[in-house]
């Protein structure tokens, strides 16, 4: 009934490797080509809308946000060194909160329930027009 | 396998798959998806596949996931739990069909931790409606290595030992 199962084979190795260059692999690409670059500044979606926009180099100390509107209610810290956090949400789950801070272009932090979304945005360091 | 002896066998991996999944909602989970699970209870899937086959893999999988994400957890942890399930139970079956001479239950057991992972990622990405969650696959994938192969020997050590029984 129960076929012979033998110890770590040649093909379980090649198995798990790939996993593990596929797994490295995409990590090397989203950190050159996706998180590239530095941080500029900060967009606040409500909705799927512009809410508001802050660049970090008119920032000089941290800054605390709050977001008020009929979906919920959130605050947002900005610091000026480029990191952003939600402190405080309405929704049930937190999972804003939860996530801590971000620090790289196009990272972003969401709240469902709110439908709130913080979006990093960068200038690339080296320009693709000019390439 | 006798009908009884097989219907018996399929209750008892689906308790212990409950158990599994109760016991992996104390473990952490490397990032914040809400009801998001390692994939410890896929050894389960691994006892049976090879033993009775497919398709009673994964109903059990199926009924595993959904019972234990009513007892623990709610509607949110049991779309998580019900996808990686049937794809982790699936991605299985096919590997250890075309691969199993060839790799222990180990290979198969990171195919099926990895498909867990992915169908979790994809299903976060459809309830968040952000495609960004996709950048966590790959932290996922190095630890599907750990589970799925921890998975992988538990079932052949079971197998080994008690396995000839059935």
């Amino acid at each position: 009934m129960v076929r012979r199962v033998n110890n770590l084979t040649k093909t379980d190795f090649v198995i798990i490797l790939s996993v593990f260059f596929v797994a490295i692999a995409s990590i090397i690409l989203l950190n050159t080509v996706v998180y590239a670059g530095k941080v500029d500044g900060v967009i606040i979606e409500v909705d799927g809308k512009l809410y508001a926009k802050y660049n970090f180099s008119s920032i000089t100390s941290q800054k605390m946000v709050e977001i008020n509107t009929k979906y919920g209610y959130n605050v947002l810290d900005i610091q000026a060194s480029g990191k952003v956090r939600v402190t405080e949400a309405s929704c049930p789950d937190q999972l804003d909160v939860l996530m801590g801070y971000i620090s790289k272009p196009n990272q972003m932090l969401v709240c469902l329930p709110n439908r709130f979304v913080v979006r990093l945005i960068g200038k690339p360091e080296i320009d693709i027009v000019s390439y | 396998m006798k009908n009884t002896k097989k219907l018996i066998f399929m209750a008892l991996m689906t308790a212990v798959g409950i158990v599994l999944q109760i016991a992996e909602t104390f473990m952490p989970f490397p990032i914040d998806l809400p009801g998001g699970k390692i994939g410890i209870a896929n050894v389960v899937g691994l006892i049976i596949i090879p033993t009775l086959g497919g398709m009673p893999a994964l109903v059990v999988a199926v009924l595993r996931a959904s019972i234990g994400s009513m007892l623990f957890g709610g509607v949110i942890s049991a779309i998580y739990s019900i996808s990686g399930a049937i794809f982790a139970t699936l991605i299985m079956i096919i590997a250890y069909r075309y691969l199993h001479p060839k790799s222990s239950l180990v290979g198969v057991g990171v195919l099926g931790a990895v498909a867990h992972n992915a169908a979790q990622v994809t299903v976060a990405t459809v309830l968040l409606g952000n495609v960004g969650i996709f950048s966590y696959l790959p932290i996922l994938m190095i630890i599907s290595i750990f589970t799925g192969g921890f998975s992988g020997l538990v079932a052949q050590m079971f197998l080994n030992s008690g396995g000839k029984k059935l």
